[in-house]
């Protein structure tokens, strides 16, 4: 396959969504994350986390608009990742990692790096409430997300009535909001917003 | 159960459910308290990213991905050793292609030219003469696999830690069969360069020319490498194996376990 081949690829795969594809590239591309966090301190389970916060970053970006590559995509894709790594460290400490931001500027008229990071981390934050849920309780919201009928809800979740399921979604929708307001990204996402108003 | 009513409410506004008065009543509160607007901006984010069913559905296939283990990093190759090392592999192809094959298969008097070169000449091998046996045999089997010809001699891995090089075969060596057994030799080196790979993890896999996706493909056959240090602390390989292969070219590609990618790439031929 040749690199251009490639790189269509995997822009294909994230806009997609594509298990496969993003598979082969967390195969091909973890060993360079990982050696970036690892150079600066961090571990592999921060790589993972960077890898997927890339990943959403550039899926929201897709749904978007286009991207047009000026570098391959594994050179775009570690600059997205050296970009949030080098934020969360600062963020972590006053320590200020310097990291060339050559490759960032190429993509700058392209990407609002900042808001696509703070979605990120927004999306990420939700997800990670919702997998603390019961999977009785998350099944049940996934089902109202995604507005299944509520008929179907309750032949789904074998609940015997409409209004056992509307008191449990609003008592499931609640537990998540806690566990949304616990979260530490939430505090530093509003105190984002609150700087930004 | 304030919650509970207060969630309604909520949701209610949102979708814009209220009455003209409800809604009145609901904004005169919300302009004074923030608990209220803090609420409404969280289920607003809830509904609206956790409602992309595409989304929600990438989130949990990321997390799926990576529970699982990557393949571990192989550090960056040194470019010069492998450019020597293709420029060594090209030469010998070269020099091999131009020397006549040692053959004792009949070749046959009249042989059709084929519609097209069976393999195009590349840069570092020749091309097989049009009246050669090869030449009359099936062509689909002998044409090159795009995914695994260009590798042919390279090192893809840009990052690894594992540098390696066939030196038998040299790409596109014919093999013999005998009683419709060929027997196939290899043999070549590799060298770790840092401490993610083990020598062990080293695969030998063969292929078709007909994968056309070496990451989804299955491969023909495993071949067992012998490996030994040599002085250098490189490590030789070398493997033999006698199989039934129609004729048709093949791929052996050196790979390491778990990584979906190959490492180096040969090939050879099979001919009757």
């Amino acid at each position: 396959m040749q690199q251009g081949d490639r790189d269509y690829e995997w822009l294909e795969a994230v806009r997609s969504g594509d298990k496969k594809g993003l598979t082969r590239l967390y195969q091909y591309i973890m060993p360079s994350i990982v050696k970036l966090v690892v150079r600066y301190g961090g571990t592999e389970e921060h790589a993972r986390d960077l890898f997927q916060d890339a990943i959403l970053i550039l899926y929201k970006k897709l749904q978007q608009s286009e991207i047009t590559l000026t570098s391959s995509f594994s050179t775009f894709f570690i600059a997205i990742c050296r970009n949030l790594w080098a934020n969360h460290l600062k963020k972590k400490s006053n320590n200020h990692v310097t990291f060339s931001d050559e490759v960032k500027s190429m993509y700058d008229d392209q990407l609002d790096w900042h808001e696509l990071e703070e979605k990120s981390l927004q999306v990420r934050m939700l997800y990670k409430a919702m997998s603390k849920l019961g999977d009785d309780c998350r099944q049940l919201l996934e089902l109202f997300f995604l507005k299944v009928p509520m008929d179907e809800i309750m032949a789904r979740m074998k609940y015997g009535s409409y209004e056992y399921v509307r008191r449990r979604k609003f008592m499931c929708k609640n537990k998540l909001i806690e566990f949304i307001k616990k979260d530490p990204s939430y505090k530093e996402l509003t105190e984002n917003q609150n700087k930004e108003l | 159960m304030k919650n509970m009513e207060e969630s309604e409410l909520i949701e209610r506004y949102i979708a814009n459910d209220l009455t003209e008065e409800e809604r009145m009543v609901f904004e005169i509160r919300l302009s004074a308290d923030d608990n209220l607007r803090e609420l409404l901006r969280i289920h607003q984010l809830v509904d609206q990213e956790l409602g992309d069913e595409k989304q929600l559905k990438l989130l949990n296939d990321l997390n799926d991905i990576t529970s699982k283990p990557y393949n571990k990093g192989l550090s960056r190759v040194a470019k010069g050793a492998v450019a020597v090392v293709c420029l060594l592999v090209s030469a010998w192809c070269i020099r091999y292609m131009l020397t006549p094959p040692d053959t004792q298969t009949p070749v046959p008097e009249s042989v059709p030219q084929p519609a097209e070169p069976l393999l195009p000449a590349k840069s570092d091998s020749a091309t097989i003469a049009p009246n050669s046996p090869i030449a009359a045999l099936n062509s689909s089997d002998f044409r090159p696999n795009p995914s695994l010809d260009g590798l042919i001699g390279t090192v893809v891995r840009g990052n690894g830690s594992i540098e390696a090089s066939f030196v038998k075969p040299v790409p596109n060596t014919r093999l013999l069969t005998q009683s419709g057994y060929a027997r196939l030799s290899t043999e070549g080196f590799f060298r770790i360069n840092d401490g993610t790979a083990k020598q062990d993890d080293i695969r030998l896999l063969v292929f078709s020319n007909r994968d056309t996706d070496f990451s989804a493909g299955k491969s023909l056959l495993s071949m067992n490498p012998v490996i030994k240090k040599d002085s250098n602390d490189d490590f030789l390989f070398s493997a033999s194996v006698s199989t039934r292969l129609k004729p048709g070219l093949y791929y052996i590609v050196l790979t390491e376990a778990g990584f979906n990618e190959p490492i180096t790439v040969t090939s050879f031929l099979i001919t009757q």
